[in-house]
């Protein structure tokens, strides 16, 4: 085989590995994305005991992955004061399988010092973040939302 | 199929199925659509724009590579413009316009109560881009070295007075 058509051998593979590639990662993060927010349960909720005590926030998912690729997916909420600053932070990793759906809850504490300032007044948000990586973790999307705490309550 | 004949279909194709189409979009897209999509920070004229203006000089390189002879460094230099042309056209899609985010796309939309930012990490696909381009160089030079050796080879043979 001359040397110009091993060339052209690997340039057909290394296109046709890139439109496999691509269309299959596609695939799989669109899938488990619309999977998360549109399968099973979803859900923040805000607790707090009693007037004056400390609070807590929940966030649960049942992520899917319908796609043909195992998908790493990083889900992560944090309520954030008026300067930005994490106040606390709760982040869970699972591997999804093809086929495969887990549930993820995540937990924020959240000081009675805290929902206090919050109740007076401060402009917290909370922050959740929902990270996909697939084809060996190769290519990957990063979704986040960002809410005041007044719409989220 | 001559080289002429097959580089002017190509060219047809090319400008009919994808530059017209492409250059009438914007003309076709609700104005609100358009100022829906640049407030996520995609210019979504100028990415219709070029990649039509790649697909113009892909068709006016594919239309000199037709008619010149394989031999020439014309031929080389256009086939080499082309493989350049391919990478770009793949930085611009991968990057949603901007060729210089090497296919990190960061898109930001306004929703009720807060804001959602999506980044999507496309750089694999721009590695292999590359890669296949780099490939499609050295195709070219050898493909270009092959014809003159066997240019020069019917010369000699032409040349040569027969026993």
């Amino acid at each position: 085989m001359k040397a110009v058509q091993v060339v052209g051998v690997l340039i057909t593979l290394v296109q046709l590995g890139s439109i496999v590639g691509f269309g299959l990662s596609l695939h799989t993060m669109a899938g488990v994305v619309m999977g998360t927010i549109s399968g099973g349960e979803m859900g923040i909720e805000m607790n707090v005991e009693e007037v004056g005590g400390p609070g807590s926030m929940e966030l649960n998912l049942s992520p899917q992955n319908p796609g043909f690729l195992e998908a790493t997916a990083t889900f992560e909420i944090m309520i954030l004061d008026d300067l930005g600053a994490p106040l606390d932070a709760d982040y869970e990793t699972v591997i999804l399988s093809p086929g495969d759906s887990q549930p993820v809850n995540l937990r924020l504490e959240i000081s009675a010092s805290d929902i206090m300032r919050i109740v007076e007044g401060m402009e917290a948000s909370v922050e959740v973040t929902i990270s996909l990586r697939t084809l060996y973790d190769l290519v990957g999307i990063t979704n986040t939302i960002k809410l005041e705490v007044g719409e989220t309550i | 199929m001559s080289r002429r004949t097959s580089a002017v279909l190509s060219v047809l194709f090319t400008l009919v199925l994808f530059v017209w189409p492409l250059l009438h979009a914007p003309s076709q897209i609700p104005e609100e659509y358009f100022e829906m999509i640049s407030e996520t920070g995609v210019d979504l004229n100028a990415f219709i724009y070029q990649i039509a203006t790649i697909g113009l000089i892909a068709s006016v390189l594919t239309l000199v590579k037709g008619f010149v002879p394989m031999t020439s460094y014309i031929y080389l230099l256009a086939s080499l413009s082309s493989n350049a042309m391919m990478l770009y056209f793949n930085l611009v899609t991968f990057s949603v316009g901007d060729f210089a985010k090497f296919g990190q796309v960061t898109v930001t939309t306004d929703i009720p109560g807060g804001v959602n930012t999506m980044l999507l990490d496309m750089r694999l696909f721009i590695q292999l881009a590359f890669l296949a381009v780099g490939l499609q160089v050295i195709y070219t030079v050898l493909e270009f070295i092959n014809a003159r050796k066997e240019e020069a080879k019917a010369g000699i043979e032409a040349s040569t007075p027969p026993k």
